[in-house]
């Protein structure tokens, strides 16, 4: 509990690629796709890391609002 | 990343997860992720190997739905302290791991409220009210037949609810499964965080704190070093 586990940025970025991989998706359209509400449902797990991953990165986080 | 910063990302991870653990059964462990050398860090549950980790929720033992958190802590303006910028929490069903309600806050929210709620669910009545609405303010209302789209606003970033009421949520009004003694683990982190926001305020507003307490009978002595300045952003973005 409260352990802190450290990453690099090429692991986040590695990871990135397999969850995209794993929904068939490419980034952009599953942004597009959450801006109007309309993922499958494994999409919303996915996005949930892709943001945390996004602001780990120190990229601007986007969100489904 | 400072071992001051991590320590205290660490504490607000073990805090989050001592209070899963005595109110869900069943709830993972909470950790902290970093990248090295950077001062951001993500709270979430998480897996013995790392991986990210859902807290079940249970009816009668069965685990029916399941709650994600996310934390995301970033340095404040002043660069000193860590700052909670961002929380997310959903929770999923088993049936079709679609979010069944979310509790959001960004302190950096642009159009839509800071903190909020947002409900995955359809009513008729009220698709009827956002279409016609649409036809006339197609801004407003974007996407008139998702009810999930509407983020109903819940106190901005001073007021909003603590994750304890979300978990009071979903025990009491959800009848989920909870750990014997949960209700005094949950007053006792709401008061905590209440008196934490509390605080926040009254650095906010000073001159304000000061006159109350003046009216209550103390005697308060502005510091002479610096001069009063009022934060109100917060209390008025909505």
């Amino acid at each position: 509990m409260g352990e802190i586990r450290t990453t690099t940025s090429e692991a986040l970025v590695a990871e990135r690629a397999e969850l995209l991989r794993t929904v068939g998706r490419d980034e952009a359209s599953l942004r597009a796709d959450a801006a109007l509400g309309a993922l499958a449902g494994d999409e919303w797990y996915a996005l949930e890391r892709l943001d945390a991953i996004a602001f780990l990165l120190g990229e601007p986080a986007f969100v489904a609002a | 990343m400072t071992d001051e910063l991590a320590n205290k990302a660490a504490d607000f991870a073990r805090e989050l997860g001592e209070t899963l653990a005595a109110t869900l059964p069943q709830a993972p462990s909470v950790d902290v992720q970093a990248v090295n050398g950077q001062n951001t860090f993500i709270v979430q549950p998480s897996n013995p190997d790392g991986t990210v980790a859902r807290v079940p929720l249970l009816v009668n033992g069965a685990k029916l739905a399941e709650l994600s958190i996310v934390l995301y802590l970033d340095m404040d303006w002043t660069g000193t302290f860590l700052k909670n910028v961002r929380t997310d929490c959903a929770a999923y069903s088993v049936l079709d791991r679609q979010p069944l309600f979310r509790m959001d806050y960004r302190a950096d929210m642009q159009s839509a409220p800071v903190a909020h709620w947002q409900f995955h669910a359809e009513r008729g009545a009220l698709t009827h009210l956002l279409s016609m609405a649409q036809a006339h303010r197609p801004k407003a209302v974007e996407s008139p037949h998702m009810l999930s789209r509407l983020h109903f606003p819940m106190g901005g970033e001073r007021f909003r609810p603590c994750i304890e009421d979300l978990i009071q949520f979903v025990i009491e009004e959800c009848g989920v499964d909870a750990v014997p003694g949960w209700d005094r683990v949950v007053q006792a982190g709401r008061e905590r965080w209440r008196r934490i926001q509390l605080r926040t305020v009254v650095r906010d507003l000073q001159l304000e704190a000061a006159e109350t307490l003046v009216r209550e009978g103390w005697t308060v002595t502005p510091p002479s070093n610096k001069g009063l300045t009022e934060s109100a952003a917060t209390l008025s973005r909505w």
